[in-house]
């Protein structure tokens, strides 16, 4: 991404149309034109064929990093693949894959700005949880901080930007957004999928590892980046490691001298096995 | 001699007769009662075992006692505990020391008291001090409520009772105050236990069983009247008195909260005793011991009972919430008692549970959670199926604090005791320091995780049979099915069942139809889905479905059944392994289940199973939190995720020539889709959104009140927007073009712009197809739905494309044969004839009136026709009955045309009758010519008599052809009409011209009469002129002329009567003026001395000093000469003026005048 996107978070990219965008070009198995992709969709009776117009939903995956799209021709990338030999038999886990994707592309792309706000609100919220979702404000918090972080003034970010980060926070699972007395209310979840938590743990451990120490101690402050990632109550961070450790050959925990984390040859491939 | 047996037997009857309670003395003693109790009670007291705690308490009760001083004691437990037992044993360790203690007894009030003390110290003391205790009882105790009663009943002759209930309801409501009796109570203590005293005993113990009868409501003056007894007991240190009370823990919370203070009282002398902890694990076999000893069957207790027993008795007896305490203990040692001669055996922890379970022990606690536990437990068929098993679980269930191994290996059960202990350590059992206990008797250190707990019961209780049971058809249905089609948000999304579950078919399948979609194109589809484990159990809907779908749901061992499809009834039938395990891994935060379950493999049946028992079993789970119940909910629903999309798939439909993509729910949307395309492919639904009905409703009254051609589509209905969109039932036509978007295949907008607008009516596809059917064949309304439904619509959507086509003419519905037939159409040669007719009639109009309709129904005929040979014949018809229409609706414009033309001409007409018929004039001058003029006259009145009658005939035809019915209507009369107006036009043409000749010579006989006097006033004026000049000229002239004239109109007079007229008319003019002029010139003359010639003519030479204002004669005679006629007229004078103005020119010498005679100047 050459030019700086927005800060808006399309709420055109819908969790239900996102599943049937990555099931047609799984089925495909390569890169194919448009018009074919929504003709397969038309086909097989697809929500997504009373769509007229598909670039903002495929902008957003590609922005993402789920697709790619050369001479017109639409294919899913490595993590796309993987992300959809994941989610055949669990389809519960790709709003966290999406959600993942959204949270961290800005850091090795500073140009997706759009990761950047979705972060932010995803922090605040985190942080002030339980607490009401008060879109307006959220608004407010990303333009003036966009202003402080990028000089930035006027930027596009709405209303409609934040439903579309709610879009996807709502339909992660166990939920985060629940409606209580007729408003929408964050709350730090419980737990999360033994996937999500890995994918962050090793996003967040990537920033503390030390060169020359393969291990990695686990701090109070390594614990709540994790879990502010997964959207999880700290306490449960323990448990999430446990079960991370039993399910994943390659993280390994050592207790002796503090509780030490490494994470050996991971990749959205190793999610897989 | 008896057998041994038979003297345990014996020896153990005491216990088996033991009464689960003993009896309190109630009230006063007597002498009946009195040894009845302290038989009772002594019975008691030789079996009672003291524990620790009472036995302590009762010698500190003694002590005090006997040390001179006021003793107030207060034991508390709960019902059952043995309260009345310790009181008893208390009686007798006082009695036994030397102090005189009155056999516990309860009371209901204070005077109730003061008489069992009174009668119970008579008894023991005997009748020596009788009088003096009587005595002081009746001064103390008897209540001064019932002194005033006494007073009342005997002053106002009522019953005593009465009375007395009266005077105490009268203190309990405060109203009466009486003197404290509590104080009088107190003196009477003092007082009695100094009679006790001097009687020889070292002290006095009065003891209240079940205090709280005492105290009853604990209302404020039972209160006050406790709080000082014990006030009153406690400041009289140096009486030998002892006062022990008993208490339930209702009655001493009660108490602690009402009055606490008496209860701290009492406590600070530390003989207060709650011994609801007294009786620990120890209690049992300390029992019965004393039981052995008293008894005498030492030597056989353990034959009776062994000490493990009696320790797992200990363990239950313990603990409140298995037992009731100690009367949970004396309860299993009766029970023992009773059922050892026919046991024989020695009472083992089996026997003690098996008791709890059958309810032989009925003190076991109030939640009998021994027996609920030991029931479910030994109920999962991993248990059931080994005795062993099923005996070392009621073991380890005796012993809560633990069972040791030992004790297992005492009953032979030691390999099942490992075994247990390692299969269900952590989830059933847990270990403690003493041995293996069942979890759920413990009071904390339950495992975290209540999911694990589920999952090792399910294990316990699984069995391949159950897994593959017919249960599992249910289950399938329950957690594959449903959730396959999610209830209904509205009627285009989701499905409904009319069923609350699958049914039972009666060839054993399990089925249920849905109604509704995923799809907005396919709305209200019915899906008709049944499980069963065979091909022979499969039952077809008996309702009309879409799709159907058979699940036969197969053992491993059975012959597979491939996958299929039947287009005709478009079922698919497949088949599911229900136990094969899963090919793929289950997801990883449910992984860990494969390890609780190992050696069962996840298969889809285990799957079902467990999903089945989680849901029934957690919510049961004691103390599971609602967090803990939403993890479990979490995981269940990832396995059912997992079994949905491990089994829908490409794999289901293999080899059936479908391309589904998905897995889970998807591919089943998937499949509906393909099956309803390929079913329905020409279907267009006309359910396009929740109020599709109301939609409808107003497309079929706008096509009711728009003509046929419109209706139909041929032409455009185009006229203002506002009337347009008023038709469609909108009272604005703003944003009628975008709401019109709702009727789709029903309607188009053509043009939408500025004020008016063009919408075309179109015919629904699904119209079409009805429409075809009806037109090969006439249908009933069910055949109607039939063709319908082959094409996918519904019952709903095809009566309303019914009534579209009613609407529009294409079909009608005949009441007589119930049944919809098509509309009546004319043939080719039929249509052509009318195409004729009608294109006759419009030219014919047209020569009468050339409007723009006539042309356009020529235009609409010609179209027709061209259209006869390729194009639909109703259409055609149509187009011909619309341009019928229209010259129909001209008729009475052309109609009223040609009315007007025959008004006017009537009028005419008449107008010339009027002129015809007036009467000519009769020419009366005296001239011979009024012979001629009135022969001429009455030839022509003649004639004007019978034009007149000619005309009178035509207005006659008029008026007939004028006053003919139904003129507007009816072409025939129109016919008649323009016939006759033709006629009479064409006929009154060629009369019109003689009519105007007629009434033009009628005008010009007048003119004749004219001449005629002229010519009569000429001879007048010759007469006069005669007198003066020369008037043979003139004479000759107008003999001339009348002559002239008389052999003209002798002959063919009225043919010439114009020409002659215009010859002559201005010869007579001319003489007549020349004649009046020469009469002028004559009378100037004479006016004048001599006569001169009356030419009057220029003077060349004479005079050409004219004045500046020339006078108009002689600027008249200035260009030529004038007669005095030409001046007279000229100059607009009279002729007297003229005459004198001639003169005075004359004698200005200006100009002569000269006379002539006709043409010739003299």
């Amino acid at each position: 991404m050459n030019k700086a996107s927005s800060f808006h978070v399309r709420h055109d990219l819908l969790p239900s149309h996102t599943v049937e965008i990555i099931t047609l070009l799984r089925a495909v198995n390569r890169s194919e034109p448009l018009e074919k992709i929504q003709q397969v969709a038309q086909q097989h009776g697809y929500t997504i064929r009373n769509r007229k117009d598909w670039s903002k939903p495929l902008k957003s995956l590609e922005e993402l990093g789920i697709l790619s799209e050369n001479k017109k021709h639409i294919g899913l990338t490595d993590i796309g693949r993987h992300i959809a030999a994941l989610t055949v038999f669990q389809p519960d886990l790709l709003p966290d894959f999406v959600h993942f994707l959204y949270y961290t592309v800005y850091d090795d792309d500073k140009n997706k700005r759009f990761s950047w706000s979705y972060r932010l609100i995803c922090d605040a919220l985190w942080n002030s949880a339980p607490c009401v979702v008060n879109r307006d404000k959220l608004v407010n918090l990303v333009t003036a901080q966009a202003l402080e972080t990028f000089q930035v003034n006027g930027i596009s970010f709405s209303t409609n930007s934040v439903y579309g980060i709610l879009n996807w926070l709502s339909a992660l699972r166990p939920a985060c957004i629940a409606v209580q007395e007729n408003k929408q209310r964050f709350v730090r979840r419980a737990y999360c999928s033994v996937e999500m938590f890995m994918l962050s743990l090793h996003y967040v451990l990537r920033r503390y590892q030390d060169k020359d120490n393969w291990f990695t101690s686990i701090t109070p402050k390594l614990r709540q980046e994790v879990c502010r990632v997964c959207l999880i109550v700290p306490e449960t961070f323990s448990e999430m490691l446990e079960q991370a450790e039993a399910n994943f050959d390659c993280l390994q925990v050592r207790h002796e001298r503090g509780d030490r984390i490494a994470i050996k040859d991971f990749s959205w491939s190793t999610l897989e096995r | 001699m008896k057998s041994s047996m038979s003297q345990v037997v014996d020896r153990l009857a005491p216990i088996a007769a033991k009464g689960p309670v003993v009896a309190t003395h109630i009230g006063a003693f007597t002498e009946t009662n009195t040894p009845q109790t302290y038989e009772r009670y002594n019975r008691e007291a030789l079996t009672y075992v003291c524990p620790p705690e009472i036995a302590d308490f009762q010698q500190q009760m003694l002590d005090k006692i006997l040390r001179q001083g006021t003793a107030i004691g207060c034991i508390v437990a709960p019902f059952g505990y043995g309260k009345t037992s310790a009181a008893i044993a208390t009686w007798k360790l006082c009695e036994a020391k030397g102090v005189l203690a009155l056999p516990p007894f309860s009371c209901g009030s204070i005077g109730e008291l003061g008489q069992a003390m009174a009668s119970g110290v008579i008894e023991r003391l005997g009748p020596d001090h009788a009088v003096k205790i009587q005595k002081a009882h009746d001064t103390l105790i008897v209540s001064s409520a019932q002194r005033l009663a006494q007073q009342d009943s005997e002053q106002y002759q009522i019953n005593f009772e009465t009375a007395l209930r009266s005077i105490e309801d009268k203190i309990e409501r405060g109203i009466l105050q009486v003197e404290a009796m509590s104080n009088h109570l107190l003196i009477f203590i003092e007082q009695l236990t100094q009679i006790v005293v001097d009687a020889g005993y070292k002290g006095f113990l009065v003891i209240v069983d079940e205090f709280q009868q005492f105290l009853g409501n604990i209302n404020k003056t039972t209160i006050t009247n406790f709080r000082t007894l014990v006030w009153g007991l406690r400041t009289r240190g140096s009486v030998p008195f002892g006062f022990l009370i008993t208490l339930d823990p209702d009655t001493e919370r009660n108490l602690n909260e009402r009055a606490g203070d008496i209860m701290h009282r009492i406590k600070e002398d530390g003989l207060y005793l709650d011994f609801t902890d007294a009786y620990d694990r120890e209690f049992p076999r300390l029992l019965w011991t004393r039981y052995a000893e008293i008894l005498g069957f030492t030597d056989y207790s353990q034959q009776i009972v062994d000490y493990a027993t009696l320790d797992a008795i200990g363990q239950i007896g313990e603990r409140h919430d298995l037992s009731n305490g100690p009367r949970t203990v004396i309860d299993v040692f009766q029970h023992i008692a009773n059922t050892y001669a026919t046991k024989q055996q020695p009472y083992s922890p089996m026997d003690l549970i098996n008791d709890f379970m059958t309810g032989a022990i009925r003190f076991d606690g109030d939640q009998s959670k021994i027996a609920s536990l030991v029931t479910e437990l030994t109920s999962y068929d991993y248990i059931k199926r080994a005795p062993k098993r099923f005996e070392t679980l009621k073991l380890i269930a005796a012993f809560p604090r633990g069972c040791p191994r030992e004790v297992s290996e005492r009953y032979n059960l030691a390999d099942s005791y490992d075994e247990l202990a390692d299969l269900l350590r952590g989830e059933i059992l847990t270990e403690l320091p003493e041995g293996i206990a069942l979890i759920d008797l413990q009071k904390v250190g339950k495992p975290q995780n209540k999911l694990n707990i589920i999952l090792k019961k399910y294990w316990l209780h699984i069995t391949e049979d159950e897994i593959v049971a017919d249960k599992a058809v249910r289950l399938f249905a329950k957690y594959a099915l449903e959730p396959l089609f999610p209830p209904s948000h509205n009627l285009i999304s989701g499905w409904s069942s009319e069923d609350a579950d699958f049914q039972l078919t009666p060839n054993g399948s399990y089925s249920r139809t849905y109604e509704g979609t995923f799809f907005e194109e396919y709305p209200k589809r019915r899906v008709y889905l049944q499980v069963c484990h065979s091909l022979d159990q499969a039952y077809p809907s008996d309702q009309f479905a879409d799709v159907s779908f058979t699940f036969v749901l197969q053992r491993l061992n059975a012959d597979p059944i491939a996958p299929a499809y039947d287009p005709t009834s478009r079922t698919f039938t497949l088949s599911l392994p229900i136990n094969r395990p899963f090919d793929l891994p289950i997801p990883r935060d449910v992984r860990w289940i494969e390890e609780y379950l190992r050696p069962v493999v996840i298969s889809p049946g285990v799957l079902l199973s467990l999903l089945d028992y989680i849901e029934s079993h957690a919510p049961t789970i004691e103390g599971i939190t609602t967090s803990e119940m939403a993890r479990i909910e979490a995981h269940q629903q990832k396995l059912q995720t997992f079994l949905l999309t491990a089994v829908f798939g490409e794999n289901l439909f293999q080899g059936l020539g479908l391309n589904v993509l998905a897995r889970g729910e998807q591919s089943i949307r998937e499949v509906l889709f393909s099956v309803l395309r390929s079913a329905y492919p020409t279907y267009r639904t006309l359910i396009t959104s929740p109020q599709w009905e109301t939609v409808l409703k107003a497309y079929a009254k706008a096509l009711g009140l728009v003509g046929a051609l419109h209706s139909r589509g041929i032409e455009p209905l185009s006229d203002a927007k506002s009337f347009i969109a008023a038709i469609f039932g909108f009272r604005n036509h703003a944003g009628f073009e975008s709401q019109s978007k709702q009727y789709e295949d029903l309607l188009s907008i053509e043009k939408w712009t500025g004020d008016s607008g063009s919408v075309r009516f179109q015919r629904h596809p699904g119209e079409t197809i009805l429409h075809n059917a009806i037109i090969l064949d006439s249908l009933d309304r069910g055949r109607l739905t039939q063709i319908g439904r082959r094409d996918g619509y519904l019952p709903e959507e095809v009566s309303w494309l019914a009534e579209f086509l009613v609407l529009r003419g294409f079909i009608q519905f005949d009441e007589e044969t119930q049944t919809y037939i098509p509309t009546h159409t004319l043939s080719s040669p039929e249509l052509e004839q009318l195409a004729f007719e009608i294109r006759e009639e419009s030219e014919l109009l047209r020569l009468v009136v050339d409007t723009p309709s006539l042309r356009q129904v020529l235009e609409q005929v010609a179209r027709a026709v061209t259209n006869l040979k390729t194009g639909e014949l109703t259409d055609v018809q149509l187009l011909l009955l619309q341009a019928q229409n229209t010259v129909q609706q001209e008729r009475p414009r052309i109609a009223k045309q040609l009315s007007s033309q025959l008004l006017s001409l009537r009028s005419t007409i008449h107008q010339h009758i009027d002129a015809l018929k007036r009467s000519l004039p009769i020419s009366n001058t005296g001239s011979p010519l009024d012979t001629h003029i009135n022969g001429v006259g009455r030839i022509l009145a003649n004639r004007r008599e019978v034009y007149a009658e000619s005309l009178n005939r035509f207005s006659i035809s008029i008026n007939y052809a004028l006053n003919q019915p139904s003129l507007a209507d009816d072409a025939r009369s129109l016919y008649k009409l323009i016939d006759a107006s033709n006629a009479i036009f064409g006929e009154y043409n060629a009369l019109a011209q003689t009519v105007e000749d007629i009434l033009g010579l009628s005008s010009r006989h007048l003119d004749w009469i004219k001449l005629v006097q002229r010519l009569q006033q000429v001879a007048k004026y010759n007469e006069v002129l005669d007198t003066l000049a020369d008037t043979t000229g003139f004479e000759r002239e107008h003999i001339t002329i009348t002559q002239e004239l008389m052999e003209a109109l002798s002959v063919d007079g009225l043919q010439r009567y114009q020409t002659l007229f215009e010859a002559y008319w201005s010869r007579v003019l001319a003489l007549l003026d020349e004649v009046s002029t020469a009469i002028k010139a004559q009378q100037i003359a004479q006016a004048k001395t001599e006569p001169k010639p009356s030419t009057v003519s220029q003077q060349s030479a004479r005079s050409k000093k004219h004045p500046k204002n020339l006078d108009p004669i002689l600027k008249l005679i200035e260009v030529a000469d004038v007669s005095f006629a030409q001046v007279v007229d000229a100059l607009n004078l009279t002729a007297e003026e003229l005459q004198k103005r001639l003169i005075e020119l004359e004698m200005q010498g200006q100009i002569t005048v000269l006379i002539t005679k006709g043409n010739k100047k003299q």
